[in-house]
């Protein structure tokens, strides 16, 4: 088995590297050879499912002959948690890395749009070549097969840490993230080979792109709520360079969707786009590296130098190609156009696209000091929370500022006038809000500024959508609950967006309460004592203890929680030692509401009576993960509307809205 | 043209801004990575500063005293050694040989009083196998 298993992945570098000498050489004409290269791209996706099937079957019959089931799982482990063991190590998450790309391009390649018939190949070409160099890395460095040379009793087992739902699924998610933005780099980078100065590849990688961000995003957010709910610190984002690994490429990867926006409206940006997506690319393989190498001390990170220098090889070789290819077609893709008028929509999402790009690079920048501040020769330097906060923030800011303002402006005209009459009212109502907020006693500065634009781009979203549904309950359709139904589905791009950029704003709110106003206090309680936090009053009454099937036991409590006066009833903290593993885990006990959690921690203890406390109040946390849910369904929105048939009847072709979108060639924004 | 003027104009004050901002956040904000060996070995001209040092916990180095939430042990590279002094909680995965991160400032006698812990994230850290170590099953005969 473990022999098949491994065969089969050189196989996959075999089939890789033939797939992508048989489009170079295939493409344009030879139609068999292209074929056959297609051919060999589906024969390398069924090769590493084969494989990864084979590492999924042992992990979850527990086969310890085999090293990697033995390091990660053990004999009671749930069934759920043999599955997510499969990338619970380097040698799994880079097979389940190479899988998804396997199976990715695959299904990319075969599923061309007409548009793409020309580019196909190339693009064939760029994935071949990124999953031969994956394959060789698991097959050789990584290999997940290794076998033990006596098959040990027991297994080292899964640290509980892991063994919940939130580390099922946060890696998974990350991944198809990650390696989602192979394909439109891909499908770029087959545009740039071939001279092409149109944005066919934008159009037809725009489904994958955003599939690819949703799941970046969620898999981010997911990470943070996991981390917040698991780890008992009390917060959800520590710019630990792991962490950092898997912001940048999402910034990078929202400047990129919304420059790409001009591009297929004006024609402009061209070579910032082809820029862009290898760099989103380039941070995601850069990432990996980060984590695998050893390079960085973090957390997180794996440590190994051998496999961080074929990544690295791997990095520096596409780098070089991406650069030679953006060179030597630069005038091809010089632009038409120029930037008109400073107060147009292509200059506010050129400067929104400098603030994601520049916020990126002061991340890196951060992340990467301890090993840039040894080469410059200064002493070697960290940077933590205080640095990436003090200067990520007012970039972040920037930007969701210019999301409440971005649907004021024109495209290529002046929008002063309109922009006064659209955004007042947001305005208003932003200001009105931080003048609430200061007289209820709220004093600091950077949390009523960010208020103040969070407010102001939501209640902003909130306007477009709520005068867009007026127009057409005036228009004579039909309710209100029809219209915004009907507006959903015809200008679902649009509305979308609207979404998103509500959502961004509801957890930029959560960022801010819960960054800024947390309260949090360290307490020995003893039986019977009562002790205040903020509006709650927290009662202990004593430890108690519980067997689980004669693996776990629980050592936990039952507190009492008034706020205000009022029981909301009980909270229980708790401490789980499990035969497996030497440390227990703490499971941390949260009471939230919309205003905010109370967040408590068993940290310790002598004897029943006496125990000790971590209580914390985190105030509007509960924003960040409902604004979460809401980007998701705008992402769904912007997207997902295709499916649903709208027909001709139903256009309303008199509203000037519609004029105007079809006089100027119809495409939505 | 008039145009490209202002919106490069714009470009240079939103890039300098986040020079300065970084420059300024680098001054104040980042702090000196060392080894347990550098440590060591300038403990002179490092006492009084803020710094982050990471290293694994020493075996056997543990003493915690929950009520007082003090944590005291010592941190090390298999060859020397900082004793560490922390207050706060224990965090789950702290045991004997745990990679770990610190930060804080270096006293006179040599004790280092952090503020900061980090342990290393499990699934990363490759335990020890029960029976067969690693290292000989990879070159062991069937």
């Amino acid at each position: 088995m473990a022999e098949m298993a491994s065969f089969a992945l050189w196989l996959t570098v075999m089939l890789f590297v033939y797939a992508a000498a048989a489009f170079t050489l295939g493409a344009p004409a030879n139609r068999r050879l292209v074929t056959s290269g297609q051919n060999a791209l589906w024969g390398a996706a069924l090769m590493t499912t084969f494989s990864s099937g084979v590492l999924l079957n042992r992990l979850i019959a527990l086969d310890f002959s085999f090293a990697y089931v033995a390091s990660h799982t053990s004999t009671h482990l749930p069934l759920l948690y043999r599955i997510s063991a499969f990338w619970a190590g380097q040698e799994g998450s880079l097979l389940l890395w190479l899988w998804l790309l396997a199976v990715m391009a695959a299904v990319a390649i075969y599923t061309k749009p007409e548009r793409m018939r020309e580019l196909m190949p190339y693009a064939g070409a760029v994935l071949a070549l990124t999953g031969a160099f994956f394959a060789v890395i698991v097959a050789l460095v990584a290999n997940p097969f290794d076998q033990l040379a006596s098959r040990p009793f027991e297994g080292a087992g899964l640290n509980l840490l892991l063994q919940n739902p939130g580390m099922v699924v946060h890696p998974p998610l990350l991944f198809i993230g990650y390696v989602g933005l192979a394909i439109p780099f891909a499908f770029g980078m087959a545009s740039l080979w071939r001279r092409r100065s149109d944005d066919a590849w934008l159009k037809a990688s725009r489904p994958w792109l955003i599939f690819s961000w949703l799941a970046l995003t969620v898999g981010i957010v997911y990470g943070a709520k996991w981390a917040y709910v698991e780890l008992g610190w009390g917060g959800y984002w520590g710019w630990d360079p792991v962490e950092n690994a898997s912001l940048m490429p999402w910034l990078v990867a929202t400047a990129f969707i919304h420059s790409s926006i001009v591009q297929k409206r004006l024609g402009m940006f061209k070579i910032w786009n082809v820029v862009l997506i290898a760099t989103a690319f380039g941070l995601t393989l850069f990432g990996t590296y980060l984590t695998r190498s050893g390079v960085l001390n973090s957390v997180h990170a794996f440590g190994d130098r051998a496999l961080g220098n074929y990544i690295l090889a791997m990095i520096i070789t596409a780098t070089l190609a991406v650069g030679y290819l953006i060179l030597s077609r630069w005038s091809v893709l010089r632009s038409q156009h120029r930037i008109q008028r400073l107060w147009s929509k292509e200059t506010g999402l050129l400067t929104a696209n400098l603030l994601f790009v520049t916020a990126t690079a002061a991340v890196f920048i951060g992340t990467m000091l301890p090993l840039l501040s040894e080469w410059v020769g200064a002493t070697r330097m960290t940077a933590g929370p205080p640095f990436f906060n003090r200067v990520f923030v007012p970039f972040a800011l920037g930007i969701v500022l210019l999301a409440g303002i971005g649907p004021a402006l024109r495209w290529r005209t002046s929008s002063g006038r309109h922009m006064r009459t659209r955004l007042m009212i947001p305005a208003v109502g932003a200001l009105l809000i931080v003048g609430v907020l200061i007289v209820l006693g709220m004093r600091r500065h950077m949390a009523l500024l960010a208020v103040a634009i969070a407010s102001f781009t939501g209640l902003g979203a909130l306007y477009e959508m709520g005068a867009g549904v007026r127009r057409r309950v005036k228009g004579g359709s039909s309710s209100l609950v029809g219209a915004f139904g009907s507006m959903l589905v015809r200008q679902n791009r649009r509305y979308g967006a609207y979404f998103v950029h509500l959502a961004l704003a509801i957890m930029v709110i959560g960022f801010t309460g819960s960054s800024m106003f947390a309260l949090e206090q360290d307490t020995v309680m003893h039986a019977g004592d009562t002790v205040g936090l903020g509006s709650y009053e927290v009662t202990f009454s004593g430890l108690k203890e519980a067997r689980t099937d004669g693996v776990e036991a629980v050592v936990y409590t039952d507190l009492d929680v008034k706020k205000n006066g009022t029981g909301i009833g009980p909270l229980r903290p708790e401490t789980v030692f499990t035969a497996n593993s030497e440390e227990p885990a703490s499971e941390v006990a949260i009471l939230g509401s919309l205003a905010e959690d109370l967040y408590v921690v068993l940290s310790g203890w002598s004897g029943r009576d006496t125990a000790m406390f971590k209580m914390i109040i985190n105030p509007m946390v509960s924003w960040i993960w409902i604004g979460m849910y809401l980007m998701v369904a705008g992402t769904l929105v912007a997207v997902g509307m295709r499916y649903i048939p709208v027909t001709a009847r139903d256009r309303d072709r008199s509203h000037p809205a519609v004029l105007a979108q079809l006089s100027e060639g119809g495409t939505k924004e | 043209m008039k145009t490209r003027v202002r919106v490069g104009f714009a470009v240079a004050i939103i890039l300098t801004a986040m020079g300065f901002l970084m420059a300024s956040s680098l001054q104040s904000s980042s702090t000196y990575y060392f080894t347990v060996a550098e440590v060591h070995g300038q403990a002179k001209q490092l006492t009084g500063r803020h710094l982050r040092v990471a290293g694994e916990v020493q075996v056997g180095s543990i003493d915690y005293n929950p009520e007082a939430f003090h944590l005291d042990f010592s941190i090390t590279d298999g060859q020397r050694s900082i004793p560490v002094a922390y207050k706060g909680v224990r965090p789950n995965n702290f045991t004997d040989q745990a990679p770990v991160i610190v930060e804080g400032k270096l006293e006179k006698g040599g004790l280092f009083r952090v503020d900061r812990l980090l342990v290393q994230c499990p699934s990363k850290y490759e335990t020890e196998l029960p029976d067969v170590s690693p290292q000989q099953s990879r070159t062991g005969e069937i």
